[in-house]
């Protein structure tokens, strides 16, 4: 066995700075053979973006690799000058970086940002072409393109499309008019589609001199025809015209798949994927993985994978690696190290992340299957509602619906759209009621309107029974003490100027509940509550650590004692053993308290642990709801069952589990 | 596009007579008899005053007087000084040398502060980028005329490199010293923005991830880091080649430089209103239609801005 393509070995990476030294890897050491696929999983701050980094020489501000080896394909790239990185960067080590919205120059075209993947590389299709003609006429071998493929050109393909459309009658008579018209339609794509690919289709299509029309019509591409092809390849519909668009015009999901394009253009051997899909929705990112997955797959590009979420690291690569505080703690074949941890941190891991959490209520479920399956079906009728009749719901919507016009280009023209669709939700006194959707679904309108921070285009929402429409300002001002937010984001949510004592007494004060000492006492117990020490009050949030944070603002919304507690993608942001403790944290004040939780997500996985009741949301409507166990177990419309298919860890045999847990 | 146009031109009216009403009432409750002023000590002729007055409407109320420079204006007829000429004539005679002067200053901040900014952005924290720093705050605190005096002294009166004073002579040599006082606070101020926006962009991920794709460093550095962080550098600019359009007083006295200032603060100080208000309503526009300029160059240059 040659040596392995990617060798880690000892690598240490620190962070000089004035006062002390960060050291963010200590002795990391992984080996990736060609073609395969490893992940490395673990905390923010553990390490695993560094370590990728480094193997490219990215490591940002004083960063530098202090000790240890890093090996690409035999060659040593500790202390490697730096031309070496540049050759090797996107020629030889690919990178699809984490966040879509942060990593497109927001004033190029996409176009533009792909193309210069292939110029900075040496790839020029055009002269390609050449060096193969050059070749052909040269000697009888098969033409040598830099990767061995002649790619189909606009113009090339108008021309087949031509030739086609003469000879359809024959074609038609011999396979069919929808095998033709799928060929024309679908499958010759610009710049995308290679010689061998458009012989195989018009052999199939029964053309007898298939190997002749491919090699007229497929001569190689221009620059922009082959930035169309890796932006189809990459999963872009309509590349052509979308590769004259501008990043802002985009999706989050299109624009990761852009960031593919571009760091498979040069076709690497070896892509590092750094939380490639963590910036977005559930479905979209269980399709990109899945793309992801077969493209390294097929063109045989050995894949590095970073992120925070064991399922998904176990469901992708083969190996893992697990580190903690910079080291490396446990690696090994995936599945065996899911069902066996050895490290206690690994053991936690398992233990707290909500996929695999998701996934084990399931196998608990069938295994106990036999003895559920009376209580089933005999069981009383599914529920139908979220609350039991005649019990007055702490609230409750009707038709509720919000219409925003979008402005036009002219002066008072505009267009409507419909964010939330009258929808109706009950949440019952105690209960957490979930209301999931992918972005843009209308879940945040729906809770800005339940907060009152917008107003509905039509519609009722009643609170403890009361009108919120028919509220005035001063009933209003009672209303918002009832009825309290957490927020996605604990770095943007909290004042970085006040103080912990400032930000969670700031509710008390503007309600003027009791004197300075009593608020005092009250922000005491507070923190007692959230399991913050006493100290955290004069420290301020910059001090503090994203899950800290996320306990400071359940302690703010909490001040109060509200009846209704609005989580707006409260753990979100969180890593996935902080996203456990607060989302246990939330559930035992919920306890203690009778909160009543109205909880916004994308995440299913965390809804699973959290909810009693869940309403799917698509496209501003309700499309389904139900008590959590039952929407689980049996989803009845296709977009609910796509959502809990996109969960990941979905796929992976967890027999022997309970051993690991 | 051309809605946004027309909703800016349409939006120019009423800031153009809100503009012309101010400095017409400002003018007119100036202390002192302009007719008077015109004889500076000398005793005037009753008479000749009061036809004088009717000459030029002084007998009107304000608002008839506003009323009647307003007809004039929508005429092209921006009236006569008092020294006998057409205002326009006066104008035409002052603007050249000022847009001279301003594209010349405008050159200045363009080169010397991009550059210096730019290098100072990619080196920050190091050597190159304190000193430009330092400097920048110089430029900021010492007064336009001291710096004016100190060059007129040392590059004018000892090294005789260039013309103390414009004058008559009104050659690009002659208005390279001015154009440089002139430009010498607006380019500390483009020095530290270029810095700044550079500095930022410089660990944007996007340029993270155009080093990943395998560019070399100069290839980052004009294709992704440059481009980005003068959206806002040229913004400025723009607008500061409003202002400096609209003349330099202090600058155009020192270097009696005749300009729009200057004009300007003779006519203030020979209490003209006519050519007061005609210069400062033409200022209004030229400043009016720069911003707009501005902000098509913005939209031009940054594809996310969508003008509506």
């Amino acid at each position: 066995m040659a040596e392995p393509l990617l060798q880690v070995s000892g690598v240490e990476v620190e962070f000089p700075a004035r006062r002390h030294t960060v050291h963010a890897v200590r002795g990391a050491s992984f080996t990736l053979e060609a073609g395969h696929s490893l992940a490395i999983v673990g905390e923010s701050g553990s390490g695993k973006s560094t370590t990728a980094h480094a193997i490219i020489d990215l490591l940002p501000g004083t960063g530098r690799v202090t000790g240890g080896s890093i090996r690409f394909d035999g060659q040593e790239l500790v202390g490697a000058p730096k031309k070496t990185f540049v050759a090797l960067r996107g020629a030889q080590i690919g990178l699809v970086p984490q966040d879509p919205m942060s990593n497109l120059n927001p004033v190029h075209r996409i176009g533009r940002q792909v193309r210069e993947s292939l110029k900075a590389n040496g790839i020029d299709p055009k002269r390609s072409t050449y060096k193969a003609l050059v070749s052909l006429l040269g000697e009888d071998d098969i033409p040598d393109t830099p990767d061995g493929r002649l790619y189909l050109s606009a113009h090339g393909r108008a021309g087949l499309v031509e030739e086609l459309r003469q000879r359809e009658t024959v074609i038609v008579a011999q396979t069919g008019r929808d095998a033709f018209e799928k060929a024309l339609d679908k499958e010759l794509v610009v710049g995308f589609t290679t010689r061998m690919e458009v012989q195989a289709l018009l052999h199939r299509l029964g053309l007898d001199d298939a190997a002749a029309v491919a090699e007229k019509y497929v001569t190689g591409t221009g620059l922009n025809d082959r930035v169309a092809g890796l932006l189809a390849e990459a999963g872009l519909p309509d590349a052509a015209r979308r590769a004259r668009q501008f990043p802002h015009e985009f999706s989050g999901g299109m624009r990761q798949r852009a960031l593919i394009a571009m760091a498979l253009a040069a076709r690497p051997r070896l892509l590092i994927a750094d939380e490639p899909t963590s910036a977005l929705d559930v479905t979209v990112q269980r399709q990109i993985l899945d793309h992801l997955g077969t493209l390294t797959r097929e063109l045989g590009t050995a894949l590095l994978f970073i992120t925070h979420d064991l399922g998904l690291a176990a469901e992708r690569a083969e190996q893992l690696v697990v580190m903690y505080k910079g080291r490396v703690v446990e690696s090994g074949p995936s599945l065996e190290l899911l069902t066996d941890p050895q490290h206690p941190y690994t053991q936690r891991l398992v233990r707290a992340a909500p996929s695999l959490a998701s996934r084990r209520i399931q196998e608990a479920k069938e295994v106990g299957a036999t003895a559920e399956v009376i209580s089933v079906t005999g069981g009383a009728a599914k529920a139908v509602s979220a609350v039991e009749p005649g019990v007055q719901p702490v609230l409750h919507t009707k038709d509720l619906t919000k219409v925003f016009r979008i402005r036009g280009a002219r002066p008072g023209s505009y267009t409507e759209f419909t964010a939330v669709d009258q929808v109706d939700i009950d949440v019952a006194r105690g209960t957490t009621a979930a209301l999931v959707g992918e972005s843009g679904s209308g879940k945040s309108t729906v809770a800005n309107m339940v907060l009152s921070l917008l107003t509905p285009t039509s519609g009722l929402i009643e609170f403890e029974g009361e009108d919120l429409s028919k509220l005035s300002p001063k009933e209003l001002f009672d209303f918002r003490r009832k009825v309290q937010v957490v927020f996605q984001d604990p770095y943007g949510s909290l004042d970085p100027m006040w103080s912990i004592f400032r930000i969670i007494e700031e509710p008390l004060r503007t309600h003027n509940v009791g004197d300075a000492r009593s608020r005092e006492a009250r922000v005491l117990e507070l923190l007692d509550r959230v399991a913050l020490p006493a100290s955290t009050m004069r420290r301020y949030p910059n001090e503090l650590s994203g899950g800290q944070r996320q306990r400071v603002a359940v302690a703010r919304a909490l001040a109060l004692n509200p009846s209704l507690v609005v989580l707006d993608e409260a753990v979100s942001a969180l890593d996935v053993l902080v996203q456990a403790q607060v989302l246990e944290l939330l559930g035992e004040l919920q306890r203690d308290m009778g909160l009543t939780y109205l909880f916004i997500t994308h995440d299913l996985a965390v809804v699973r642990q959290m909810a009693d009741w869940v309403y799917v949301m698509e496209k501003g409507k309700i499309v389904e709801q139900g008590p959590t166990d039952d929407l689980f177990d049996h989803p009845e419309t296709d977009y609910t069952k796509r959502l809990l298919d996109a969960i990941p860890g979905g796929s992976l045999n967890l027999g022997g589990w309970t051993k690991g847990a | 596009m051309g809605w946004y146009i027309g909703k800016r031109l349409l939006q120019m009216i009423p800031v153009f007579f809100g503009a012309t009403l101010l400095v017409y009432a400002m003018v007119f409750f100036i202390p002192g008899d302009p007719i008077q002023a015109m004889f500076g000590e000398k005793a005037v002729n009753p008479l000749i005053a009061q036809q004088l007055r009717e000459q030029f409407h002084l007998d009107q109320p304000f608002y008839m007087q506003y009323l009647i420079w307003l007809k004039g204006i929508f005429q092209g007829d921006f009236g006569m000084s008092f020294s006998g000429r057409p205002v326009i004539d006066e104008i035409a005679q002052a603007y050249p040398v000022t847009v001279k002067l301003a594209c010349i200053a405008l050159c200045f901040e363009a080169v010397i502060g991009v550059i210096l900014g730019v290098i100072a952005g990619l080196t920050k924290g190091k050597w190159f980028d304190t000193t430009a720093l330092i400097i920048s705050l110089l430029l900021i605190a010492v007064p336009t005329f001291v710096m004016g005096f100190l060059l007129q002294v040392v590059l004018g009166v000892k090294l005789q490199w260039f013309p103390v004073t414009v004058g008559a002579n009104q050659s690009l040599e002659a208005l390279v010293m001015p154009g440089f006082v002139l430009a010498s606070v607006s380019i500390a101020y483009v020095l530290r923005l270029t810095r700044t926006s550079v500095a930022e962009n410089a660990h944007a991920d996007y340029v993270r991830t155009a080093t990943a794709k395998g560019l070399r460093r100069g290839q980052v550095i004009s294709r992704h880091i440059l481009r980005n962080s003068l959206i806002p550098v040229v913004t400025f600019l723009g607008v500061d080649l409003g202002a400096l359009m609209g003349g330099a007083i202090v600058t155009e006295g020192i270097f009696n430089v005749p300009g729009v200032g200057n004009k300007l603060f003779q006519a203030i100080m020979r209490d003209q209103g006519p050519t007061i208000v005609s210069l400062v309503t033409i200022l209004v526009i030229v400043f009016m239609v720069m911003s707009l300029l501005v902000d098509l160059l913005y939209a031009a240059l940054d594809p996310r801005i969508r003008l509506a």
